[in-house]
């Protein structure tokens, strides 16, 4: 090695790690920047060739690859999938009326909540189902089952449910579902792709995408989310339902609604996720609202037209 | 040759830079990508605005200010219309150095590397349901389509004594 290559790679060598130092001293969000300018800086002052650049942002992506940097596009190809897998063990109810009517509260929701737009958009459908159950995929796919919209007895309370799995794809619950090493591995193989124009082997990215799939499903259906990320989709919901004017009190009055009508031992919501008292305890901390509210004529007209005489 | 020197003089600057991405709650003239399907922009920082056109999914626009998680953006395309989208429609350029300086056509300069359509696609989609043909994805697209407009949104919004003021804000 010449003696100009030598102090090119101890150049090279300490940039790396005054980056990585400065990990340390600010939050990831602003690591990626950084290393952008750094590597730019290094390459416009011919301190490191660009091959050399190329290394050091690599070393920096391998620090910072999160669930956060899958973009919406690929988030909705994960919830398209994920949504297929669902719709495999539950029949759609197809009601064009009450399909129409959850579609409304539904982007009445997403479009004050904290992420109005995804790649795909939200949309909501019915399941022919008893289970008193809900599911979100990643990116807004939003299925209630015909057994929880039984339990809503106001539109307040089928936008409070809908709400919460909004809050989830705010969130991004389904994909911090994903095991991190896929996450990185999966990141890490489409960054190598870009950055060499060269492409992966399918089969990689296929099995990569499976077995994401099935993490995200097998968290959704078999083992729910954590407590705290039930919480704060409740927490989510009740922002959301304040912004647009219905009445907070709702979930409350619903999450009471699918206590009165769990069954033991059922494959439902009862299983995946806390137990509504637990969930009405925690609520009640931040916000001093009880089940019982003022029903709005006008919003009660339509639920009974368009949702109680469908179910 | 003063390399140390020089190196620390670099740091001293990215964090000087990365001090001022942290105190500056507003970055101007910042260039973000549009990373959802069907994106529009706006006259006013509302989804009940008037749609002034359509940006493509991918489309590079110049951030000019930003107002409770709505963003002013202009076009870099022909017709440079100004106007309002939503934040979580808009993703921040992601530059990556290459090795070669092959420049790529359209809206990405030799140093940025567009990761539309990497990854997780259709094709990959096409792949896992050929390995799950008992999965039906027509419910899925059939779904999608499902999408109520605007007008009849607001009429809803409006007779059930709703707001949409509100929307998409951060607080």
């Amino acid at each position: 090695m010449n003696k100009h290559k030598l102090i090119r790679n101890r150049g090279a060598s300490i940039l790396v790690l005054l980056i990585v130092l400065s990990l340390c001293l600010f939050s990831c969000e602003t690591v990626q920047p950084v290393a952008d300018v750094a590597t730019q800086i290094g390459v416009m002052s011919g301190k490191i060739d660009e091959q050399e650049a190329g290394n050091i942002k690599k070393t920096v992506d391998s620090l910072s690859k999160t669930f956060e940097d899958i973009t919406p596009e690929q988030e909705y190809y994960l919830g398209r999938s994920v949504a297929a897998n669902i719709l495999s063990q539950y029949k759609p109810y197809d009601n064009q009326q009450l399909t129409h009517y959850l579609n409304l509260i539904g982007k009445a929701c997403s479009l004050v909540s904290t992420r109005p737009e995804t790649f795909g958009g939200y949309h909501v459908l019915a399941l022919d189902s008893d289970e008193i159950n809900a599911f979100a995929a990643p990116g807004g796919l939003i299925f209630l089952t015909k057994g929880l919209l039984r339990c809503c007895k106001t539109e307040d309370e089928i936008a409070a449910v809908i709400a919460h799995e909004i809050a989830h794809v705010q969130f991004k619950h389904g994909l911090q579902a994903i095991r991190q090493e896929r996450v990185t591995h999966f990141l890490t193989a489409i960054l190598e792709e870009a950055l060499q124009d060269q492409l992966r082997d399918n089969k990689e990215l296929t099995d990569l995408f499976e077995g994401s799939i099935k993490d995200i499903t097998t968290t959704l259906i078999t083992n729910g989310y954590s407590q705290s990320q039930e919480f704060r989709a409740d927490q989510g919901a009740m922002v959301i339902l304040g912004k647009l004017g219905y009445s907070q009190g709702a979930l409350i009055s619903v999450l009471q609604s699918m206590r009165q009508r769990f069954t033991p031992d059922k494959h439902d919501f009862n299983k995946t996720h806390p137990k509504p008292e637990s969930r009405i305890a925690e609520i009640s901390k931040s916000y001093s609202v009880s089940g019982l509210y003022t029903i709005n004529s006008a919003r009660q007209k339509r639920f009974l037209e368009q949702a109680k005489n469908n179910l | 040759m003063i390399p140390t020197r020089s190196i620390l003089t670099v740091f001293v600057f990215v964090l000087c830079t990365a001090t001022l991405m942290l105190i500056t709650p507003v970055q101007a003239q910042k260039a973000m990508i549009v990373q959802v399907k069907q994106a529009q922009i706006r006259s006013t920082p509302s989804f009940l605005g008037k749609i002034m056109t359509r940006p493509a999914y991918g489309e590079k626009v110049t951030v000019l200010t930003e107002k409770k998680g709505w963003m002013k953006v202009k076009r870099n395309i022909a017709d440079k219309t100004e106007g309002w989208m939503h934040g979580s429609a808009l993703s921040p350029v992601r530059v990556i150095l290459k090795s070669g300086d092959r420049a790529k056509s359209g809206q990405s300069s030799a140093q940025e590397v567009a990761l539309a359509g990497k990854g997780f696609n259709q094709k990959i989609e096409g792949e896992y349901a050929l390995d799950h043909q008992n999965l039906d994805y027509a419910w899925v697209d059939k779904m999608e389509r499902i999408s109520p407009d605007i007008e009849e949104l607001e009429k809803f919004v409006i007779n059930g004594s709703l707001s949409l003021e509100d929307g998409g804000t951060d607080e």
